[in-house]
């Protein structure tokens, strides 16, 4: 299976709104089967690209202390 | 001797600098009415005390008409004042523009005001909410950073979504100044791109606990923010001027964190569900694709190709069979055509004989009339040579020629005596 190329600034919403249009369009069973096997491997190109989203953020709590931007871990317990 | 005033010169020193100082220049003092002076010249004079302390003021007639009220002792007021030291006396005084009731109520009547204005300026159109982003990359809380609430907060942003950022600008949420606090966050926040998105709200608390997010500061600064607001301030059931300029409100901050950060899980979970349509959305199509070539192939021509000449068979025998069944029909037509035709032939043979028959029997009566017998009998005969030529002129025979005498019973051969002699005129015809 070849590699599909996403949009370089894909958003996770603009990921999942299209993995939406995929399924539906495939549901729909319309299109040549070429065209299928085209979606399909959007699809799941779209569907790791989500899954990595959520798996690759990494918990950070912060406090602002100064007006520059500068910043401490916040202790919240 | 420099350095030394008249009085008249210090006083008017003081007054310039009450003038320039921009912080004196206008207030609003908050206090209780005593000693209150009315003269028919129009001016208003009073004392304004708290439990610490008292002012001097005068309502001059020409600010009179500002004051919506009948200003009485005892009555506790903020004016909008103007610092001045009566030169005259060296008096310090307020010079009142204006004052309003000090209450609850007057809270009340500020807050409709504010809101008419901001939204007659359109800052709470729909047209102008920000969308909130469905996985914030980092969530900004503009909040006090000690007390309940920013715990609560973290809290449940823990819980819905593991991994989620989260950056504290701490303000004071109450009291003086808090408003600009506010302002001042939601601004930095803004400059230094925090997050994109911002929660300011605080816990519940008393109508003036919760002044700040009913200043305009606060509106201007939530209006003004280009990353997406949701403001949380402490009650279930009032608005705050904030509610209703950011772009979602939130009955608390853990509520707003609720509304801000969503389930992982549930992410996960339309994430699997998604993943699992589009394999299941394939193998249907595969299958179908399937199934119409499985179709296709048993089809017979593909199966038994020889079933085309098959067909042409059947064809040809249903064609024979055709025929087979409309042949008799025609043979027994042809038949009674035939049958029809053979009738009118022996009719017409028939015919044909019936006259030849009659034609045969008048020739033959014509023959018989005819026949040499039939003369001879009359007493005729026929004179024959021996050739077997009729005789037919006396002068073709000679002297002792043979000839045969024919007559009707029967023949004789006689001998010619003598040649001949001419009949009467010479003609040879005895009749």
């Amino acid at each position: 299976m070849t590699d599909c190329k996403l949009p370089e600034d894909l958003t996770y919403e603009d990921a999942i709104k299209r993995l939406e249009e995929i399924v539906t369009t495939l549901e729909r069973g319309e299109g040549s089967l070429d065209r299928s096997m085209e979606l399909f491997r959007e699809g799941i190109a779209l569907s790791t690209f989500c899954a990595d989203k959520l798996n690759a953020m990494r918990e950070e709590m912060l406090i602002l202390v100064d007006q520059s931007g500068r910043t401490e871990p916040f202790a919240d317990e | 001797m420099s350095g030394v005033l008249s009085v008249a010169e210090l006083n008017r020193a003081v007054n310039e600098t009450l003038t320039r100082d921009p912080l004196l220049a206008k207030v609003q003092v908050r206090g209780e009415i005593s000693g209150l002076k009315k003269y028919p010249s129009g001016h208003t004079y009073f004392t304004l005390k708290d439990s610490e302390a008292a002012v001097d003021c005068v309502l001059f007639r020409g600010a009179a008409d500002n004051v919506r009220f009948e200003l009485l002792d005892g009555m506790s007021v903020v004016l909008f004042a103007r610092p001045n030291l009566y030169d005259k006396i060296g008096r310090f005084q307020l010079i009142v523009s204006g004052a309003r009731e000090e209450g609850v109520g007057d809270l009340y009547t500020r807050f409709i005001k504010l809101k008419e204005k901001l939204e007659r300026e359109g800052l709470f159109d729909a047209s102008k909410k920000k969308p909130i982003p469905t996985i914030p990359k980092r969530v900004v809380a503009v909040t006090s950073s000690s007390g309940a609430v920013i715990r609560d907060m973290i809290h449940v942003i823990r819980r819905r979504f593991p991994g989620m950022r989260l950056i504290l600008i701490p303000v004071a949420v109450q009291g003086v100044g808090a408003e600009n606090e506010i302002a001042a966050a939601i601004a930095t926040a803004n400059r230094l791109r925090l997050g994109d998105v911002i929660i300011v709200g605080r816990g519940g608390g008393s109508q003036e606990d919760l002044q700040p997010f009913n200043e305009e500061v606060t509106a201007r600064a939530i209006a003004e923010s280009e990353i997406p607001v949701i403001s949380a301030v402490g009650h279930e059931t009032d608005y705050t001027i904030a509610d209703f300029v950011a772009d979602l409100r939130a009955p608390t901050p853990s509520a707003a964190a609720e509304l801000v950060v969503p389930l992982k899980n549930a992410l996960y979970e339309r994430l699997e569900l998604l993943s699992s349509s589009l394999e299941q959305a394939l193998a249907n199509r595969l299958e179908s694709s399937g199934r119409h070539l499985t179709h296709l192939v048993s089809r017979p021509v593909l199966v038994k190709p020889t079933a085309i000449v098959e067909r042409h068979h059947v064809r040809l025998a249903l064609h024979r069979q055709r025929l087979v069944n409309i042949f008799p029909k025609r043979m027994t037509d042809t038949g009674i055509r035939y049958e029809r035709f053979e009738e009118r032939f022996h009719t017409a043979i028939q015919r044909i004989k019936t006259n030849r028959e009659s034609q045969l029997e008048t020739l033959t009566k014509a023959l018989e009339a005819l026949s040499p017998l039939a003369v001879l009998t009359r007493g005729y005969s026929v004179v024959r040579c021996p050739t077997g030529d009729m005789v037919t002129s006396a002068s073709s025979l000679k002297k002792d020629d043979l000839v045969d005498l024919i007559f009707a019973d029967g023949e004789v051969h006689a001998r010619i005596l003598d040649s001949a002699s001419e009949l009467d005129n010479g003609s040879s015809n005895p009749f």
